[in-house]
């Protein structure tokens, strides 16, 4: 158990004073991006439920996603930016787990606590289904 | 927009001293019972009955649209001290929030037209058939977006004296 960080509920291993710096930058990275995914997982669940009801009634993509734009919604930006984003993720998570860290405390929804390898797990889809 | 179904007089009907115009693609209108309506009153009834079917759907969607945006900001704007910091990352996620806002101001005033015009007419209520919102009483909408335009000014007016 790790206590030198409280955002560090759980690490094990190897602590010396560089791993524990390029420890603390990846759980400040992964912070920063489980945010900035919850953002684009709200967003683009609410934009692609709208689209869907646009798409019954102007029909072609091209249009429907102009009127998107239009209210200030890049619906290919947003889907790139997600994918990009769960990209990064999966990979500082896997970074985390080769340096032992089980679990840390993200700033996400009121300090979740991420269990590093279950949410790489769930991430493994997610960046399976965006590399195809 | 596309394959839309014309409106068009289907029924005529009164309840509780009210007339009910039952126009095709399911729109439903009363009107209050004192009117003498035309036949191009009714016309015109049906074609901003129509409009106002439309603009209610773009306002619910730009709504939901502004509703998440605006939770999300803020809590962006908490983890990304300052909250400058926060802003930019919309824009590389493909989120315009000024575009956002100003689409949302300008659906306000639409409808806000729309409805003050259908009141003119003597429409009561109009039911679009959505399940979100049965019968929908105009001169309650009419005062919930005259709400609307009110904090919109007042935003416009803080951000002059701010950038003055």
């Amino acid at each position: 158990m790790d206590t030198t960080r409280k955002d560090v509920i759980s690490s094990e291993g190897e602590q010396t004073p560089e791993i524990v710096e390029e420890r603390d930058k990846l759980i400040q990275a992964a912070d920063a991006l489980l945010v900035q995914r919850n953002f684009l997982v709200q967003q683009l669940s609410v934009v692609s439920r709208v689209r869907d009801k646009l798409l019954s009634v102007y029909k072609k993509e091209a249009e429907t996603d102009a009127v998107l734009r239009s209210t200030g919604f890049h619906w290919n930006l947003m889907n790139e930016a997600y994918e990009r984003i769960t990209d990064s993720l999966y990979s500082t998570l896997v970074g985390l787990r080769n340096l032992g860290v089980k679990e840390f405390s993200s700033s996400l929804n009121e300090y979740t606590i991420v269990r590093v390898e279950e949410y790489i797990k769930g991430l493994k889809e997610a960046v399976d289904a965006s590399r195809k | 927009m596309q394959d839309e179904p014309q409106f068009g007089l289907e029924s005529r009907t009164e309840e509780s001293g009210k007339i009910v115009l039952n126009f095709s693609g399911n729109l439903r209108v009363k009107v209050a019972g004192d009117r003498e309506l035309t036949g191009n009153d009714v016309h015109d009834i049906g074609e901003q009955a129509l409009e106002f079917k439309r603009a209610m759907f773009c306002f619910d969607c730009i709504s939901e649209f502004k509703k998440v945006a605006d939770g999300c900001r803020g809590r962006m704007a908490e983890v990304f001290l300052p909250e400058e910091n926060a802003e930019p990352m919309f824009e590389d996620f493909g989120v315009d929030l000024g575009k956002l806002g100003y689409a949302h101001g300008d659906m306000v005033q639409v409808l806000f037209e729309n409805v003050s015009l259908l009141i003119e007419f003597g429409v009561d209520s109009i039911d679009i058939d959505d399940p979100n919102r049965p019968g929908i009483s105009l001169s309650k909408l009419k005062a919930e977006l005259e709400e609307m335009l009110e904090e919109a000014k007042e935003a416009t007016k803080s951000t002059w004296v701010l950038h003055r």
